[in-house]
């Protein structure tokens, strides 16, 4: 196992580096670039523009930039963000736990919410019940994230005034638990809306399946009781692709808090690569980009093992 | 199957212990790229000064709404203007502009002039006197030395600051004591007093020299010499300012701390202005007036700014300077354009009669010609001018053709902004109304204004008519020099420098401008500048329609406010207090 997940991390380098060239590249041929931050500045001339542009190294060749980038970042170097003037490993960091916390959040929620409803869903299959949680996953699978975020804001916040619109916490002051809980919630329901359909959708349909198998039938004719078959039986076999599913989605969180980040004016990683985006700082896009890959390659590094360690008839060697 | 139930704890448990171990990424062992400690988000001093209006009944907290998080603090480096609003509060320039537009005195004692000896005869050395009773937060003396250090970080090549246009020009500084600064120029710099001062600021030599700018501390948390000093700053969630106990004027500020609150947008922060978690909100757009006409409790600035909203028309085609437009080349065209323009309604009904129309590029500020203006709307003369230009309706279907081809023009302005959309539709109908056929074409504002290489539209001369907001900073040469010297037409052979997308090349407006730039006698200047103005609108390239307003709104309970179309709201935040 360690030689595999040895093997898994080498083969990662070479696909991380594919990554950062093509982002690095796709950052490069987007209109704009750094110099239109500075557009309707009347004081900026060309020749100031031209300065900065030398001043930031753009005006070396992307191979130059590029190897420059890599040399430094792989040093811990991430460079200096051409907007904030500060290191990009310091503005990346200081916003990831606001990230972290919030897909520990929704991740946390949405499997609260996805094992006994898909359990339930499975149980009780065919039946009011489950036809209600069906149409209710398709629901929140199908809502976009953007939408449902500002309808919770138009509800909870400027029609009933129950929860704040937007931040992690009252500015410049440290909230307690309960007040963070409040900023939390609309954010972590926005964000694992998502997930809470997809995961009971899941796991429904593994439990089916299971229940259907020989071994549950023989079972139910030794005369093991309904509750203990469901969750010591099908639930441990369904699990095995179910936690792999849940690992290989866990990047999705990364993804969907860009969206909700944003609209709930959360201080993490997404909408700092939002705001980075919107104003072509590429060092910054560069670090969060490179982060997220990490994130993706260990997601699917961690599907992998805990597949493995779940399943004894897989071996990896 | 016991292993598998422990596994499957194992696996949540990893999951969540990967989410939730702030600032230890999962990259974990042996990679450089994990967080070095300390840079995760400090843990806010609890306790120390949170209970804030409580024990503080005399100056009391204001929190300020922000729709838009300041990139950083530097005078030199930041670019949104967010960050003005904020620094203006903790970084001070020698001059200030108050609200008429003429300098007064911040860090030098006196404006300086020809007649007290600051200027001299020929315009290229100039000479502040500093106060002498000014110290920076941290309780060191402000000196000549700050001066001379902030052109030289200015220059110093490793700092790429924004601009250093006017600081290229200087030769050098002295500094005999340390209330005297001799600034000499190369050549003459007209806007040489906005240098130091607007929109720029004084830098402290002792914390910044001997350091390069580019990532420094201070571009986050700077020493000033304003009121307030910045003492936190929580990424995307608020920048708090405390009174500067180091401030010269006695009793001032009143308040004892100013919170800035990143919110998400400004919707949300009507929302919480209503609910008074804010008592200032920054920047509100045109639309949003008759919601808070009706808003107890809250009241509108409304600032009718320097910055002219107009119309910028094409004289060239096919992308060739020496290729005059089809239709929009002859002059009587443009002419009847801007007499086809009723600009009242405009103000009336989109912007709810709150701010007034333009008629001159240069409406406000010293420089601004008195008597100068468009014609007024006249759309019969707008049709005989067409008549005479031969644009006549032949076939009957309500535009005007000339040797088989339609008067027909195209408009453009960055997308997204409902304002324009509904003043294109009005503008629209009026041109319909004298036979001129107008297509809406809105691109994203980066591929209007993106540079030659992107070959953004105005660059290029890709455009018939583009409406847009340009104006004056309190020293008009700049906007005037980029949008109008035919010098600045933007070409292959000069990359694509400048902003004349009008392509227009007039000799006498040249020499007017160059005149206007050529001397520091303020009284020469304004005739120029006068000049300027006639020039520009007789070309007719350039049609205003309403002076911007800046908009913020304050909850009754701020008193103090001043409204300032040179600066940002916040410039008088020393002498703002709370009520109740």
């Amino acid at each position: 196992m360690h030689r595999f997940i040895a093997r898994r991390l080498v083969q990662a380098v070479p696909l991380l580096l594919g990554i950062s060239v093509l982002a690095f590249l796709l950052l490069q041929a987007t209109p704009g670039g750094p110099g239109a931050a500075y557009r309707g500045m009347a004081n900026v001339s060309a020749e100031d523009l031209a300065r900065i542009e030398r001043e930031l190294g753009l005006d070396r060749p992307l191979p130059v930039q590029y190897v420059s980038w890599l040399v430094r970042f792989v040093q811990g170097d991430w460079g200096i963000s051409f907007v904030a003037r500060r290191p990009v490993l310091e503005l990346v960091m200081e916003r990831l736990p606001a990230t972290l916390m919030l897909m520990a959040a929704g991740l946390g929620v949405s499997l609260l919410l996805a094992v006994p409803l898909g359990i339930i869903a499975a149980v009780k299959r065919n039946s009011w019940i489950d036809h209600t949680l069906t149409l209710g996953s398709f629901v929140g699978l199908s809502i976009p994230v953007f939408w449902l975020g500002l309808m919770l804001i138009v509800v909870f916040t400027v029609w009933l005034g129950w929860l704040p619109g937007g931040g992690i916490g009252p500015p410049g002051e440290d909230p307690d638990l309960l007040t963070r809980l409040r900023y939390l919630l609309m954010p972590t329901l926005a964000l694992s809306a998502v997930s809470i359909g997809f995961f009971t959708r899941y796991l429904r349909a593994s439990m089916i399946e299971e229940m259907g198998t020989d071994h549950m039938m023989f079972a139910k004719a030794r005369g093991i009781p309904a509750r203990r078959r469901y969750l010591r039986h099908a639930l441990k076999n369904a699990s095995i692709p179910f936690v792999t599913v849940v690992a290989i989605h866990i990047p999705e969180y990364l993804v969907g808090a860009l969206v909700v980040e944003t609209i709930f004016s959360w201080p993490g990683t997404g909408r700092l690569f939002w705001e980075s985006a919107v104003r072509f700082d590429y060092p910054v896009l560069m670090g969060i980009l490179v982060l997220v890959s990490v994130l993706v390659v260990l997601s699917n590094l961690l599907a992998d093992v805990l597949y493995a360690q779940l399943d004894p008839r897989v071996r990896y060697g | 199957m016991k292993k598998t139930r422990i596994a499957l704890v194992a696996a949540i448990a990893m999951v969540v212990a990967a989410c939730g171990g702030g600032g230890e990424p999962v990259a974990g062992e042996g990679s450089e790229t994990t967080a070095p400690p300390g840079t995760t988000a400090p843990p806010a001093d609890a306790g120390a000064e949170t209970p804030l209006a409580d024990d503080q009944p005399e100056g009391g907290v204001l929190t300020i709404g922000l729709y838009q998080e300041p990139d950083n603090l530097n005078p030199f480096l930041a670019v949104q203007t967010a960050s003005r609003l904020v620094r203006e509060l903790t970084i001070e320039g020698l001059l200030d502009a108050d609200p008429d537009g003429n300098f007064v005195p911040q860090l030098a004692a006196e404006v300086p002039t020809v007649e007290n000896g600051g200027i001299s005869e020929d315009g290229l050395t100039i000479t502040y006197r500093l106060r002498d009773d000014v110290t920076w937060s941290d309780g060191h003396p402000f000196t000549s030395r700050d001066v001379k250090f902030t052109w030289e970080a200015v220059m110093n090549p490793g700092n790429a600051v924004n601009s250093q246009s006017g600081y290229d020009q200087i030769e050098s500084i002295e500094t005999p004591d340390d209330q005297t600064v001799v600034v000499t120029f190369s050549e003459l710099y007209a806007p040489a007093l906005s240098l130091f001062s607007i929109p720029d600021g004084i830098l402290p030599a002792h914390v910044l020299e001997g350091q390069s700018m580019a990532d420094a501390e201070y571009n986050r948390t700077p020493e000033g010499t304003g009121p307030f000093v910045v003492t936190e700053w929580r990424s995307g969630d608020s920048i708090v300012l405390d009174r500067n106990p180091n401030y010269r004027e006695a009793g001032k500020p009143i308040l004892d701390r100013i919170v800035f609150k990143i919110i998400p947008s400004r919707e949300v922060g009507i929302a919480q202005i209503r609910s008074n978690e804010i008592d200032v909100l920054w920047d509100l757009i045109e639309s949003q007036i008759p919601e808070f006409q009706a808003l107890e409790g809250v009241d509108l600035q409304v600032v009718p700014s320097s910055n002219v909203e107009y119309l910028g028309l094409n004289l060239s085609a096919d992308f060739d300077p020496a290729n005059p437009h089809p239709i929009l080349s002859d002059a009587r065209v443009r002419q009847a354009l801007a007499m086809a323009i009723d600009r009242q309604p405009i103000v009336d009904e989109l912007l709810f009669g709150m701010t007034e129309v333009a008629t001159s590029p240069i409406g406000l500020g010293w420089a601004a010609p008195e008597g100068l203006g468009l014609p007024p709307y006249d759309p019969a003369g707008a049709a005989a001018l067409l008549e005479e230009a031969g644009w006549v309706d032949s076939d009957g279907d309500g535009i005007r053709e000339k040797d088989g081809q339609p008067l027909s023009l195209e408009i453009t302005t960055p997308a997204g902004s409902q304002l324009r959309e509904l003043t294109e539709q009005i503008l629209q109908e009026q041109f319909r109304a004298v036979g001129i056929d107008l297509v809406i074409n809105n691109v994203p504002a980066a591929t209007l204004f993106g540079n030659w290489q992107e070959n953004g539209k105005l660059k290029r001369g890709d455009f018939d008519i583009v409406m847009d907001t340009w104006g004056p900073d309190l020293d008009p040469d700049a906007f005037l020099s980029t949008l109008f010297s035919s010098d600045q037409i933007p070409t292959e052979a000069n990359g694509g420098e400048g902003w004349n997308f009008f392509r227009l090349v007039d000799p006498e407006l040249d020499a007017a401008i160059v005149e206007g730039r050529s001397t520091l006698d303020l009284n020469k200047r304004k005739a120029a500048y006068r000049t300027v103005v006639e020039r520009i609108l007789d070309a007719g390239v350039y049609i205003p329609l309403y002076k911007r307003a800046r908009i913020n709104a304050f909850t009754s309970r701020v008193q103090g406010e001043v409204a300032n179309p040179w600066d940002e709201f916040t410039w008088n935040a020393k002498d703002w207090s709370l009520s109740g």
